[in-house]
């Protein structure tokens, strides 16, 4: 609860509940101290009326769907209901419009309710940022009778919703660097290697089924596929080093910062997906994951597990988040290019890092 | 119409009238929230001024025919004003108008009727019902979108104003004045004992008045009003007197006059006996000037190893009884104290004085025993002389000749100083009247607490005391307590007479009696005390500012001679018609000042120096900012410097514009608003600021991008662009001559 006074009306007020100190003190009576008691009691009972009719409010709001998707329409619904016995006069609804866009209700809108009433309001919203937020009613604004005063409270039900991020070409003029350098992307051609011989290996998930070795599988009871005859020379690893700020710290600068990291990395899978190049994605999903994407098919679990919030579970995932970078891109092996995405940037050093 | 209103004062009738009030309520609110919506109840407080005007309360016992009058009235009145609310085309404002014209009623019958209001419970809901309609008219009428706020609220207040009982007498702010007032005698006593425990600290350089035992300057001293003493006394703190020119019985107040750095000095008991006995003063006679009395005295915010004792002190005892020898080696701490037993004088009353006038006439000391003078003593003031001095001490006494030490010391005296003191007491006939007529002649001088600095004496040395009194004297013409006490020995010595500074407190007593009396700082005084031969150490009143002892005289006169024609009185006592020859000074026309044109001056001074002091910072921070800013820019790198040069281009360009320009950070705003002349160089320049604001530096290191050249090229073009200001706007260039560099 936050309250704060109008400048000009607590002038006013003062010099109002002044003069009445004044008349009070040289008469005796009625008048002056029912001006004076009235003047001053103005504030207090205006507070408690305030504070009573947020007590018997009742607000709720859901989305029409589980899951949302940065930049599409969603439709929200808030009930409000007041279940006392005094109107609630011209509250004053507070909205996340830094983060979302609404369509059908105005920021700092105001509303009245009658006693044992209920009013239902089904806005359009659209979230700006991927990521996991509150959205819609954000706070609510009382005003006493004569605007000296209002006092905000936060909704007692707000709603988090999870925003997926949106595949775009954001990532694209990075890679291209690595494509250039590397020379492992669909621009150029891939540098492949003939492997002698039928070595046999564990199965790893994104194998084609058609490497599997069936009769090896089946005498060792684990999928064995044969190492194929050509091999990439280069393999690509994508590390989303994502930050670990705390929930409460979440401002607008995080939410901004974290809807272009989730958009870069969707992104930046998504280009070596869509041209079946093999990537290996290293990312914080409550713990350290990893997994490769090479195809339409094995993007949308990892897609999933993007919009669904990358998190750390501990502070020492975390850390061991940031060891594995730091080794990664010292000591990689000559057959790799790692592209090291950075949510909190180091000093010097840009939000992408390509190293090989 | 105005006739008394009945005041409810049973219960049953109580009663009724809440339920009344209620229903009234009751009905407001229906009447406001259903049928008569759009009237917003305005008639109702008429109605129910009109049944309160009536003679009676409608509820009450009376006269059936009154009340179906007082009903129709109302009736009447409520149509009337519906009527009129009706037709009128701005019904909101309306309705505010007709709801003032009720309060003007209300606040008619307030000021008419007066106290008979107080007390009714139905004039008091009429009254809080008023204030709750008016106020939500007033808030209808000035609210933003004239929608109604709830009524429930305003019968929220009304609930409360019904309950709080209101007073019939106006707000007793006795108790909150009170309470401020021990507050701020708590900060101030707070105040003093930080000063009083960071006085050891010796912080800051100037006088203040309070009493000290070092030897004084006569500086500029400032007022101060720390207590430092605290005393207690049995004896009333005034006296009564018959006014000798009105006949009518006066009052006034006691003094006392505390003296620093002495012992109780029975060698001064000895004398007064003597005297006493050989001018053979019985114990009626010496009662006219003469009472033995005793005074506890503790150390507040005081630091000093003295005892500040009252003059003519003859006993001194600590808590357990116990004698006082007065040899501190350490300052006494605060709550130190003692109680002393000293006889008082009236050195104003003419009996004493015709003592003090012919001590001449006495018998030799050696004349008379320690017996006998015991026995006077006890006999005639009811003193054991054995419990203040003993025989040895009685001896001491016979065989000294006069008061020891250097008290006719005249070192450093000039020789206008000989010469005046002679021409004072010119046709005196004794050490008294010399006394007095040197007295008289210092009260000529102005009193002054601003008499410079640096002043060429002190009172720590009969020099210092000779060069003090020279310049009081001749030079400045005015002085304070210090100057006239110095002054005064030192005229008194040239003519012979022993004479001594003392310093210590004048206690005024207040009017009425206390448990204890505070001495401040400012009751620090400084006197001169004369040895009169055969009576011992009196003292004298010089300093201008406070009244001699013959005008705080006690006035005592024998019983049996109420007159006081009886009494051997030289005339010339009374009034004091000693011969004053007129003070010459040097600079007189400056030198006497009156206490008023030194508060002005001070003041004065005082401006003048705030004054000077906010100029001075204000140069001193515009200052400051130009060197921070050079200092920055010299300090900084190639790119550094070229940002801060396109900074202060804006700055100018935004100065220059004749449109309100908002800094959004773009330079691209800017653009519309460059001088032809330098467009495309200034577009050059921004270039390079964008350079070096989003270039990627590959090691992170912040290496400059731009040249020397680039950089004296920013330079150039931001002069450029100053002049150009300066020649344009001349009028406001103070304002930016923070960017001269």
């Amino acid at each position: 609860m936050s309250i704060r006074f109008d400048l000009k009306g607590s002038i006013v007020y003062v010099l109002l509940l002044t003069a009445c100190i004044v008349f009070a003190s040289f008469f005796g009576g009625l008048l002056p101290f029912v001006l004076l008691y009235g003047i001053l009691l103005l504030l207090p009972v205006s507070f408690i009326y305030i504070i009573l009719n947020y007590h018997y409010l009742s607000v709720f709001q859901e989305l029409n769907v589980h899951r949302v998707v940065k930049g599409e329409e969603h439709k929200l619904y808030i009930s409000f209901e007041n279940r006392g016995l005094l109107p609630i006069h011209e509250m004053e609804l507070i909205l996340h419009s830094d983060r979302c866009s609404f369509s059908g209700i105005g920021d700092n809108e105001s509303i009245s309710i009658e006693p044992w009433n209920k009013v239902k309001l089904t806005p359009g919203v659209v979230c700006r940022y991927g990521g996991t937020y509150e959205i819609g009613l954000k706070s609510l604004g009382f005003t006493d009778a004569f605007g000296m005063m209002k006092v905000v409270f936060k909704v007692p039900y707000s709603f988090r919703a999870i925003v997926s991020p949106k595949v775009t070409d954001i990532a694209n003029e990075y890679l291209d660097i690595e494509n250039i350098i590397n020379s492992t992307g669909s621009k150029s051609t891939i540098r492949r290697e003939e492997i002698p011989g039928n070595e046999m290996r564990d199965y790893y998930p994104g194998d084609p089924l058609k490497a599997v070795n069936w009769k090896v599988s089946a005498r060792l009871s684990k999928l064995t596929v044969r190492i194929p005859d050509k091999l990439d020379t280069r393999t690509v690893t994508l590390i989303l080093e994502a930050s670990n700020v705390p929930e409460r710290m979440q401002d607008m600068e995080y939410l901004r910062r974290r809807d272009y990291f989730l958009e870069f990395a969707v992104s930046a899978v998504w280009y070596f997906a869509r041209r079946g190049i093999p990537v290996y994605v290293i990312y914080p999903a409550g713990k350290i994951t990893e997994r490769q994407v090479d195809s339409y098919d094995s993007f949308p679990q990892f897609y999933s597990d993007i919009s669904g919030g990358i998190a750390y579970r501990s502070d020492d995932e975390k850390d061991r988040m940031h060891k594995l970078v730091q080794e990664r891109r010292q000591a990689g092996d000559g057959n790799e290019t790692r592209v090291i995405i950075t949510e909190d940037e180091w000093p010097g050093e840009g939000f992408c890092v390509v190293a090989g | 119409m105005s006739g008394p209103v009945k005041v409810f004062v049973s219960l049953p009738d109580k009663i009724k009238n809440i339920l009344t009030v209620f229903a009234f309520l009751a009905a407001v609110s229906k009447v406001y929230s259903s049928y008569f919506a759009k009237m917003h109840a305005t008639y109702n407080p008429a109605a129910i001024i009109a049944f309160y005007l009536r003679n009676g309360t409608f509820f009450s016992r009376g006269d059936m025919y009154e009340k179906g009058l007082s009903a129709a009235v109302a009736a009447v009145l409520a149509f009337v004003l519906w009527f009129v609310f009706e037709k009128a085309p701005d019904k909101l404002h309306l309705n505010f108008v007709l709801c003032l014209i009720s309060d003007a009623i209300m606040v008619s019958i307030y000021f008419g009727i007066g106290g008979t209001v107080t007390g009714t419970f139905t004039g008091k809901a009429v009254y809080a019902l008023l204030f709750i309609l008016s106020a939500d008219h007033l808030r209808a009428a000035l609210g933003r979108n004239k929608s109604r706020y709830p009524f429930a609220f305003f019968i929220a207040v009304l609930a409360f104003l019904l309950i709080i009982p209101s007073r019939k007498d106006p707000i007793n702010w006795k108790p909150v004045v009170n309470a401020a007032k021990r507050m701020a005698e708590r900060t101030r006593e707070a105040a003093h004992s930080v000063s009083y425990y960071l006085e050891d600290l010796k912080v800051g350089s100037s006088y203040q008045t309070g009493y000290s035992s070092l030897a004084q300057t006569g500086d500029s001293i400032f007022y101060s009003d720390r207590t430092e003493l605290l005393l207690k006394t049995i004896d009333n703190t005034t006296f009564n007197y018959i006014d000798e020119e009105s006949g009518k019985e006066m009052r006034r107040r006691r003094a006392v006059y505390l003296t620093g750095g002495r012992a109780a000095d029975n060698s001064q008991l000895f004398d007064i006996l003597f005297s006493l006995y050989a001018h053979d003063v019985d114990a009626a006679q010496a009662s006219l000037f003469l009472r033995r009395t005793r005074l506890d005295v503790t150390y507040v915010y005081l630091r000093t190893k003295d005892e500040i004792l009252p003059e003519g002190v003859i006993k001194v005892t600590d808590g357990r009884g116990l004698k006082v020898d007065g040899n501190a080696l350490k300052n006494h701490r605060k709550g130190y104290g003692y109680r002393a037993e000293y006889l008082d004088f009236d050195y104003g009353s003419p009996y004493l004085i015709n003592i003090l006038e012919s001590p001449m006439d006495l018998p030799e000391k050696g004349s008379i025993s320690y017996k006998t003078l015991s026995m006077y003593s006890y006999n005639t003031y009811g003193i054991n002389l054995s419990e203040y001095a003993d025989e040895e001490e009685f001896k001491k006494w016979q065989e000294a000749a006069g008061p020891e030490g250097g008290y006719l010391d005249t070192a450093g005296a000039s020789g206008r100083m000989k010469e005046l003191a002679v021409k004072i007491t010119a046709g005196c006939e004794n050490d008294y009247d010399k006394c007095r007529a040197v007295e008289t002649y210092l009260r000529q001088y102005a009193y002054s607490t601003d008499t410079g600095t640096g002043t060429a004496g002190d009172t720590g040395s009969t020099e210092g005391m000779s060069k003090l009194s020279d310049s009081f004297l001749f030079e400045t013409g005015k002085g304070y307590c210090v100057h006239y006490a110095t002054a005064m020995v030192m005229l008194l010595r040239l003519n012979g007479i022993p004479a001594r500074y003392t310093n210590g407190y004048r206690y005024l007593f207040p009017f009425d009696r206390q448990d204890s009396y505070e001495v401040s700082s400012a009751c620090a005084h400084a006197w001169p005390e004369a040895y009169i031969k055969g009576f011992g150490w009196v003292s004298f009143e010089p300093t201008s500012l406070y009244l001699t002892a013959s005008e705080r005289s006690w006035n005592r006169k024998p019983a049996d001679d109420p007159a006081g024609a009886a009494v051997p009185v030289s005339a010339n006592n009374i009034k004091a018609p000693y011969p004053a020859p007129a003070v010459t000074v040097s600079d007189a026309g400056e030198g006497i000042d009156t206490p008023d044109k030194d508060d002005l001056k001070e003041k004065l001074r005082i401006a003048v120096i705030i004054t000077v002091s906010v100029v001075l910072a204000a140069v001193l921070m515009i200052a400051g900012a130009i060197a921070v800013r050079i200092i920055r820019y010299r300090r900084a790198d190639h790119d550094g410097r070229l940002i801060m040069d396109v900074s202060d281009m804006t700055a100018l360009i935004r100065a220059m514009s004749q449109m309100p320009l908002a800094d959004r950070g773009l330079l691209s705003d800017y653009e519309p608003y460059l001088p032809e002349k330098y467009l495309k160089e200034i577009k050059e320049v921004f270039d390079i600021y964008y350079r070096i604001r989003y270039s990627c530096h590959g090691d992170g290191k912040g290496s400059e991008t731009v040249t020397l050249n680039e950089g004296q090229k920013a330079r150039e073009l931001r002069n450029a662009l100053y002049r150009e200001y300066r020649v344009n706007k001349g009028g406001n260039i103070w304002i930016l001559s923070l960017l001269s560099r």
